[in-house]
């Protein structure tokens, strides 16, 4: 507590230390007492409000510490004291004995804190009607003696009449006689009469922050000089502080750190405000905050150019993980790599090589490492392609080449080589590079289709030779054996004898028929036959065959129909060829049913923007599988081959139909609907395309 | 030349805004204008970036944390926010704060329009409105016609100031009847040449009534409420000291909550001395 | 609840606190609820208390629109000359008495 009152008075507002010791403190304040009141023998005390305790005290003069006690004690007796606690801001005259005193409280934080006595010896007293004031700004504080008298005269005299029609303000301030004080305070202090709210004094530093002469201050109103004010500073008897802006005569506005006390002095309101101009302080903030925004600034600047240095270091780290990654890569590929991969120096020694060249060749890394490809010569190469491979790489272009290589067991093995040099960026070549894929197998292939390729040049050969004989080596002895055939048909009267010359002459006929059909195939396939089309009209030419079959089928207890939709269809043909062709699909038709219908329709048809005539043969027989239709043209082939050929015929009749009429730039289509029996249709385009 | 081709002359020959609050906002009105940028621009601009820091850490915008930089300022406050800051700071910047009339004074017409402004956007904030960003520069502009009066016919408007006075009437009155024109016009005037958004002209031309031609809307009667309550608690001095009634029409408009009025008072002279330091003590 | 502002002298015993009594650091000196007694008012002069809201008595309805004491709206009928038409007008003329306070004559 008593550090705490000591605080109290040894600090300015801006909590500067005034006071360095007690003594000195109360030293100071007897001066300033004495000086205002004009008396010789001053004591002072400081009492602690808790404990009512003397916690300071200085005398001076004929006043000693005990007399002063048992005045301080004969206060508290007669509650002086309590009733200066209830009225904190009254200063009280007591008299005991010789001695008279001043008491006021001091208050710290709006709450009193103990008390201060100033006591002076009876006769010794200040002129009548002076009375001192203890001034709390903040918690800064001054003393001020006011003329009582002079107070007195003017508020009697207002109260006398009504409070507007005062002539002259009440110069409080002027009448204090050490108003050197006052104006020597930084704080400005503006008297102002809480019923006009004019104000009726100021001081020196008041004019000097407000920047008007204090003629003019005098009975202007206090809220032209603040710009704002809480309501809570105009509130009863509160003191209190705050900060605000305070507006100079020329407009200029500054920060004040504000306070107002409001005392009753005679009836009168009066409050006392002082004003502390605290530019220096808030221009201290700003240059705080100022810097410290500034440093934020360089922080951001500084963290933005580290960022970047970072990023550009991690782009460099990325790409070299990339690079290493990609390096880590290519050494696998190329490890893994099927094919030989040998890389030398400038001199031609071997630095690397492959898995794959290794196992290859039978030799260890080490065997090969700074020898020369060398070691793998067979002696293919003829010294002047090796002329040319060093042309070829020391201008950068790579050489390629196919030739054998010798393993470590001396075997031999077919690559295929190339070999480039490595550039730098300069362009300078640093190393070779050969890839050799082992190509032996390929060779191997190579032979074997060279090999069957010459086998089956030498069958053709052989079937080419076959067929120029057969001609004359098979026809002409066929021939007499029909003949004789023939003559013995006529000459046998029926009976055994007969059949079996019968026999002869059908089989003769057959083998006829078949070589006859081999040899138009051959012709047809060689393309030697001299293959003649003229413009004909194909109804009257499948009507014959019609006309032809009908009593085939009707043997077989067949139906055979006919369905000419179109006049005259006029075809491109060689009648020879269309004959056979429309003969062995009818023919063929027939030959495979048992019973049933074949139906023959001629009709017109329409196909990719041209028009054809089609020739369309249904049967409804046992029809041909899906799987069995790519076979039907085939050369000897009947679909059910083997145990189920049954049905007689060389198997040639469909090729040669085939054949035929795609050299007359038709087709025949296959389109039946197995089991149900099949749909042959020949397509030949019209005459009238041409 | 009479009072009104005077003033008119005087808003033609006004200069535009300072040129980084133009360049500010073309860069924050173009939507992918990186904050970077922005920050580059305002900041080159120290006295400008410093103030922008000081109004952005005051109270009025609530920001816990402290904001040291304009990044942060553009990160807490949004492009919107400091580009307002930003042009109140360039229309103060415009015009005088000083002098000493015997009429209104401009500090004291600068400290009510930003009392409007402060209560605004706490107006604005208690009646749940979404976006407020444009509230306390609609208040602090509100009356900026007063302004154009004070710069360039300051004598005559100080006869207005006297006549309101005399006669008990309001400002707006009392200027028809000696300058021929009211401070809601020349207002308008230079918002039009400073290219001021149109709910910001509006605010300026009708707010005394709260209604537009076309409408009310929830700003032009936030700011018709706070200028009446500006006048109530004295944040400055706007040219009278009589206090209208609101329009009736304005309760609709903004919703607030019973007690919410008095519960706000602390606040907003808490907000008002904090913006009336930071905007005009240099 | 009916509530009125009292300043410190006017304090009668029994009267109860109807907002808590904080010092300019906001923190709370007395609570609501409290029943004040003698000793609050030398209590509450000691810590520079000026005015408290207490409890009002039934017959004083200070909520309505026209509850406003007489005096004071007189005083503020020469720059605030209207009644109130809902509560948010009610609140700006109570703020307006606060202010008037602080008014100039």
């Amino acid at each position: 507590m008593e550090n705490d009152l000591f605080k109290i008075f040894s600090h300015t507002s801006q909590g500067l230390p005034v006071f360095s010791s007690k003594d000195e403190l109360i030293k100071s304040f007897l001066d300033c007492f004495k000086k205002i009141t004009e008396c010789r023998s001053v004591s002072l005390y400081l009492v602690d409000q808790n404990s009512f305790e003397m916690v300071l005290s200085g005398t001076e003069g004929e006043n000693t510490p005990e007399k002063i006690n048992n005045i301080f004690l004969e206060l508290v007796e007669n509650e002086v004291i309590a009733g200066l606690l209830n009225n904190p801001d009254e200063t009280l005259n007591y008299t005991a004995g010789d001695f008279k005193f001043y008491l006021m409280s001091v208050k710290r934080n709006e709450s009193v804190a103990g008390f201060f006595l100033f006591v002076y010896r009876y006769g010794d007293e200040p002129e009548p009607g002076k009375v001192l004031l203890l001034n709390h700004y903040c918690n800064y504080f001054s003393l001020q003696l006011i003329n009582i008298d002079h107070i007195k005269n003017e508020i009697y005299t207002v109260d006398g009449k009504t409070s507007t029609e005062t002539g002259k303000p009440p110069e409080i301030m002027q009448s204090v006689e050490q108003n050197i004080l006052l104006n020597s305070l930084q704080e400005g202090i503006l008297f102002v009469d809480k019923n006009t709210g004019k104000i009726i004094d100021v001081n020196e530093p008041a004019t000097n922050l407000l920047k008007i002469k204090k003629e003019k201050v005098i009975g202007t109103s206090k809220d032209r000089y603040f710009l704002f004010m809480d309501k809570n500073i105009f509130r009863d008897e509160i003191i209190t502080q705050d900060e605000t802006l305070s507006i100079a005569a020329d407009g200029t506005v500054f920060p004040v750190l504000y306070s107002s006390t409001v005392f009753n002095m005679y009836k009168t309101d009066y409050e006392v405000i002082s004003f502390l101009d605290i530019s220096e302080r808030k221009s201290m903030e700003d240059l705080i905050l100022q810097s410290r925004f500034h440093l934020e600034q360089q922080v951001e600047e500084r963290t933005k150019e580290l960022s970047i240095t970072n990023e550009e270091l991690r782009n460099q780290i990325n790409e070299r993980i990339k690079k290493e990654q990609e390096n880590l890569i290519l050494y696998l590929a190329i490890q893994q790599s099927p094919a030989h991969v040998i890389l030398t120096n400038l001199e031609g020694k071997i630095e690397f090589v492959n898995n794959a060249f290794l196992k290859q060749t039978g030799y260890s890394f080490d065997e090969v490492v700074n020898q020369t490809p060398r070691i793998l010569k067979s002696g293919d190469i003829k010294p002047e392609d090796y002329i040319q491979l060093w042309e070829n790489i020391k201008s950068g272009k790579p050489w390629i080449c196919e030739f054998r290589n010798k393993k470590k067991d001396g075997n031999l093995y077919w690559v295929s080589s190339q070999i480039s040099p490595i550039v730098d960026s300069n362009g300078n070549i640093i190393k070779y590079l050969a890839i050799q894929e082992d190509i032996s197998q390929r060779k191997n292939y190579e032979a074997e289709l060279i090999d069957s390729k010459e086998k089956i040049e030498k069958a053709y050969h052989f079937k080419d030779a076959l067929l120029a004989n057969m001609s004359h080596e098979f026809r002409t002895p066929l021939i007499s054996i029909i003949g004789c055939s023939d003559l013995l048909i006529e000459d046998l009267a029926e009976g055994e004898m007969f059949d079996m010359a019968r026999a002869i002459q059908q089989g003769g006929n057959r083998l006829l028929r078949t070589l006859n059909n081999v040899l138009l195939l051959s012709d047809l396939e060689s393309g030697s036959y001299n293959f003649e089309m003229v413009p004909k009209n194909v109804i009257p030419i499948v009507r014959t065959m019609f006309d032809k079959y009908s009593y085939i089928a009707a043997s077989k207890n067949l139906n055979l129909l006919i369905n000419v939709e179109e006049n005259e269809l006029i075809i491109q043909m060689n009648e020879f060829f269309f004959n056979k062709a429309i003969e062995s699909i009818i023919d063929n038709a027939i030959k495979y049913m048992q019973v049933g219908t074949v139906v023959i329709t001629i009709k017109k048809a329409r196909l990719d923007g041209r028009d054809y005539g089609a020739i369309i043969v249904e049967d409804n027989g046992i029809g041909i599988p899906d799987q069995e239709k790519q076979i039907v043209f085939e050369a000897f082939r009947q679909a059910e081959e083997g145990h189920k050929r049954n049905y007689e015929g060389t198997g040639l009749g469909l090729t040669i139909a085939q054949k035929a009429i795609s050299n007359m730039n038709g087709f025949i289509k296959l389109e039946d609907n197995y089991p149900l029996g099949s749909k042959f249709i020949i397509q030949l385009p019209l005459e009238n395309n041409y | 030349m009479n009072i009104i081709d005077k003033i008119l002359n005087s808003i033609n020959n006004l200069p535009t805004l300072t040129t980084i609050y133009t360049q500010l906002s073309e860069a924050i009105d173009d939507e992918y204008a990186s904050n970077q940028r922005i920050s580059q621009l305002i900041s080159s601009d120290q006295a400008s970036s410093f103030k922008i820091l000081k109004v952005a850490n005051s109270p009025l915008f609530g920001i816990q944390r402290k904001i040291e930089s304009i990044n942060q300022a553009l990160l807490f406050l949004g492009h919107a926010e400091v580009k307002n800051i930003l042009s109140t700071l360039s229309i103060v910047k415009q015009f005088n704060t000083r002098g000493d009339s015997h009429g209104l004074r401009p500090v004291d017409l600068w400290a009510h329009s930003i009392g409007v402004g402060i209560i605004s956007r706490n107006l604005a904030l208690i009646s749940g409105q979404k976006k407020v960003d444009n509230y306390f520069l609609a208040g602090v502009l509100h009356d900026i016609g007063k302004l154009i009066f004070l710069e360039f016919v300051p004598k005559e408007y100080m006869f207005a100031v006297e006549f309101a006075e005399n006669e008990n009437i309001p400002i707006k009155d009392a200027e028809k009847e000696i300058l021929k024109i009211d401070h809601t016009q020349v207002g308008q005037l230079l918002a039009e040449k400073w290219k001021m958004p149109q709910y910001i002209q509006d605010v300026i031309q009708y707010h005394h009534s709260a209604q537009t031609p076309k409408g009310s809307s929830h700003l032009l009667s936030t700011v018709h409420i706070s200028n009446i309550m500006a006048r109530i608690m004295r944040l400055g001095f706007s040219g009278d000291n009589l206090v209208p009634q609101p329009n009736m029409m304005v309760w609709d408009e903004v919703e607030i909550e019973k007690g919410d009025l008095i519960s706000l008072q602390e606040k907003i002279v808490n907000d008002f001395k904090n913006a009336v330091h930071t905007l005009l003590v240099d | 609840m009916a509530k009125k502002l009292i300043s410190v002298s006017e304090i009668e015993p029994g009267m109860v606190l109807t907002e808590p009594v904080k010092n300019r650091n906001g923190q709370i000196l007395l609570n609501t609820g409290i029943f004040l007694e003698e000793k609050h008012k030398i209590l509450l002069k000691t810590w520079g208390i000026g005015k408290l809201s207490v409890k009002s008595d039934g017959d004083e309805n200070s909520s309505s629109a026209v509850g406003f004491p007489e005096e004071k709206m007189l005083a503020l009928k020469n720059r605030l000359n209207w009644q109130p038409r809902n509560y948010q007008e009610n609140e700006l003329i109570e703020l307006a008495l606060i202010y008037i306070e602080s008014e100039k004559v």
